[in-house]
């Protein structure tokens, strides 16, 4: 299956500007959050597509969309979009070939965010 | 001590643990519970997760690898610490109000927050293991004063009312008046929560002489507390305080082998924990807490004048953000993921600003706009709508709905806080119009009045209270049930449905002004009949629902056949009305036939309807 989408899987832009507004602390806060919280959010999004209950497949994805972009997690918050609109689609059961990739997504953005916050100081 | 104490809690409105919490307590004392067991409970309640899973992180060792799940949390810190984070915060979410005037609910938590985090932080320094302990022991080192206020509401506020400062003056007061102090009611109510006896011992100490301890390890606890409730009463919060120059903190360190300079280091993070925790339960920052003098008027007023800014999102990192930014930008910050708990906060706190996501599971933030603009309080709110929803339409929709202004999700945290400095500003403009000697006419003032009571009511609705009982309502005993239906523990769960025999062909005769009073005294007796463990709640036709777990059908409707002579027992009479009040009940219990939880509310209320041909003052359980 080819890759949904040409973006980035990382782009370090919007913790640098909550970096500025809220320090390392927040950043290493919300990187915590964000691990904790996805993997619940990719379950439930795969539950969706599985009971085929769109709704409930579009709020999550709407969720993902929301919490990958404010850690630069862009291609996770880009799968979200599109799920998102899929949902509202007449063939919403096309969201499963984007949520495919949101596991694989998401540990590949762990990886980034791992390193990102290793260049944080103390 | 103890029978006092027994009859304190034979009120049945001493604080405990509740719902996830109490369940997690069970647990700990099950000696077959295993750490799974533990997590899979706490995943019911995912705010509490996040919260226990902060101070989880918070107290590691700096540079370990953050913790990432509950049952994780579970196995590095040990399920019992886990199980005590989990129990104190359970406590503040069921008991952050309360029915005694004198007692300022808020700044008990808030307060309790602060020396829970110190506590933690303390214990950090001195033996990190016992951190998660320290920090549960320091949330609940004045639940004795909670649960003073709470079991005698009146006699405790009066009490407050003669207290003129210092804690072992209260003490006195106390005893005086209870024959028990608050210290002494703590550590029983701890001892019979079943935390260990160290905690309890530790905490009487710590209120009145921490060398009394009765073990090293109660005496290190009771120490860290007292220090605790020494910074959160002088220190945490108040910026013109220097811990670093207080001579009486630096022995207390001396004392306990910490290094001052160790501490200080950890002090700003510590109060932006606190900050940060508060915000999360929904508790106004408000120091100083010096329970040295009694609060009077002044120092209500020289409370935080920072602009208050109320921020409601089911994203927790959106709101995450949100909070930590505005906190930094210099506003005090209640944040909640519960747009019901946002329309209280609103109408009790006034914020100058309330930010509100759009897309939520439980109301949306268009209605939450619309139902906040019917009262008073809402009306003079600066709302800003966040949303993720790209339609171009969606602006027009959210100014449609009222809102003030209107952010797109992904926001930039500068441009989502110079918006707000615009709303604050805007807000304390309109306040200034309105006391700027703008006379409204008396007429006007009632119409206000009036229009603030269709809009609370109407609000009470929405959040869950009839307001003409003050009990809560049929969507509030639906979510109840859910929860109870979830509980593997429960053998059974029954409902009993009451209506007041003849209520409805009397409202044409008598009125509604009538009827509803018959309605609000039956409501009454019913609520000082049912059991503790029963909960009682208004059905949306005019009766009530009792919701009885553990409870089978025979129980039940023994239960319901009590409440039936209580009523007419009481023997209602008004003024105008001369029949004899009584009820009749259905009774229902789950089995495989109801599978859910409003199958079985329909099936009590099908058994109440059907039975109704048979007579009044009856009871009908369900075939």
């Amino acid at each position: 299956m080819q890759q949904p989408s040409p973006i980035p899987i990382f782009d370090r832009a919007p913790l640098d500007e909550l970096n500025e507004v809220g320090g390392p602390e927040l950043i290493r806060e919300l990187v915590e959050l964000f691990f904790s919280e996805t993997p619940g959010i990719i379950s439930e999004l795969e539950g969706a597509i599985i009971s085929e209950d769109w709704d409930i497949m579009g709020r999550a994805a709407h969720t993902l969309k929301s919490i990958s972009y404010y850690l630069g997690a862009l291609i996770l918050s880009d799968l979200g979009r599109m799920i998102e609109a899929t949902s509202t689609s007449p063939s919403p059961e096309a969201g499963k070939n984007f949520a495919g990739h949101a596991a694989n997504a998401f540990d590949q953005v762990k990886r980034e965010l791992r390193t990102f916050v290793s260049t944080l100081p103390e | 001590m103890s029978s006092i104490f027994d009859q304190l809690k034979s009120t049945g409105r001493l604080p405990s643990p509740s719902g996830v919490g109490a369940r997690i307590l069970a647990l700990t004392q099950d000696e077959n519970a295993t750490v799974d067991d533990v997590s899979q409970v706490l995943q019911r309640d995912p705010a509490l997760t996040g919260r226990i899973m902060r101070v989880a992180n918070s107290a590691q060792k700096a540079g370990a690898v953050p913790l990432s799940t509950p049952k994780e949390a579970a196995m590095r810190l040990g399920m019992r610490s886990v199980s005590s984070i989990a129990v104190g915060f359970t406590l503040v979410s069921a008991h952050r109000n309360g029915h005694c005037d004198g007692f300022d609910y808020n700044a008990y938590w808030s307060k309790s927050v602060a020396t829970a985090v110190a506590a933690q932080e303390l214990a950090r320094l001195i033996n990190p293991e016992g951190a998660p302990e320290a920090f549960t022991a320091g949330l609940v080192l004045g639940i004795g004063r909670l649960a003073l206020a709470s079991a005698q509401p009146r006699a405790y506020e009066a009490l407050l009312s003669r207290w003129q400062g210092g804690l072992p003056e209260l003490r006195e007061l106390e005893q005086g008046a209870f024959g028990i102090d608050h210290s002494e009611v703590g550590e029983s109510l701890i001892r019979d929560w079943g935390m260990p006896m160290r905690v309890s011992h530790a905490i009487r100490a710590a209120l009145t002489v921490p060398e009394d301890a009765q073990t090293k390890e109660s005496l290190q606890l009771a120490r860290i507390l007292e220090t605790a409730s020494y910074l959160a009463t002088k220190h945490i919060g108040i910026d013109s305080a220097l811990p670093g120059e207080d001579g009486a903190l630096l022995e207390r360190l001396e004392r306990m082998g910490v290094s001052a300079v160790e501490f200080l280091d950890c002090f700003d993070p510590l109060v932006r924990e606190w900050r940060e925790l508060g915000s999360d339960m929904q508790i106004a920052p408000l120091p100083p807490f010096d329970d040295t003098v009694a609060l009077g008027a002044e120092a209500e007023e020289e409370r935080s004048h920072s602009p208050f800014v109320l921020v409601v999102d089911d994203d927790p990192i959106s709101l995450k953000i949100l909070s930590n930014c505005l906190r930094r930008g210099g506003f005090d910050v209640a944040a909640t993921c519960h747009p019901q708990e946002a329309i209280a906060l609103a109408i009790q706190y006034e914020p100058a600003v309330l930010i509100t996501d759009w897309m939520m599971p439980e109301m949306d933030g268009l209605s939450l706009c619309r139902a906040l603009r019917r009262c008073e309080a809402g009306r003079r709110l600066f709302i800003m709508v966040l949303t993720g929803i790209e339609e171009e339409t969606a602006c027009m929709q959210a100014f449609d709905a009222e809102a003030d202004d209107f952010i797109r999700k992904p926001f930039s945290p500068k441009e989502m806080l110079a918006r707000v400095q615009v709303g604050v500003r805007l807000s304390q403009a309109q306040l200034g119009l309105e006391s700027g000697g703008n006379t409204v006419s008396e007429a006007s003032a009632a119409e206000s009045i009036d229009d603030i009571t269709a809009a609370d009511r109407a609000l009470g609705e929405e959040s869950g209270r009839n307001m003409l009982t003050g009990l809560t309502n049929r969507i509030f005993a639906t979510s109840r049930l859910c929860g109870l239906f979830e509980d593997r523990s429960l053998d059974s769960i029954s409902v009993v449905a009451l209506s007041i025999d003849g209520l409805f062909a009397a409202t044409s005769e008598l009125g509604p002004l009538l009827t509803n009073e018959i309605t609000r005294r039956v409501a009454l007796c019913l609520s000082s009949s049912v059991r503790k463990s029963d909960i009682l709640c208004t059905s949306d036709t005019g009766g009530f629902l009792v919701l009885c777990p553990s409870s089978d059908l025979d129980s039940a409707t023994s239960i319901a056949e009590r409440l039936r002579k209580e009523v007419e027992a009481d023997a209602i009479t008004l003024e105008g009305y001369h029949e004899v009040v009584t009820v009749s009940a259905g009774v229902a219990e789950r089995s495989d036939a109801t599978p859910s939880p409003a199958a079985l509310l329909q099936l009590a209320e099908a058994a109440l309807e059907f039975g109704a041909m048979d007579g009044p003052n009856q009871i009908h359980p369900a075939a």
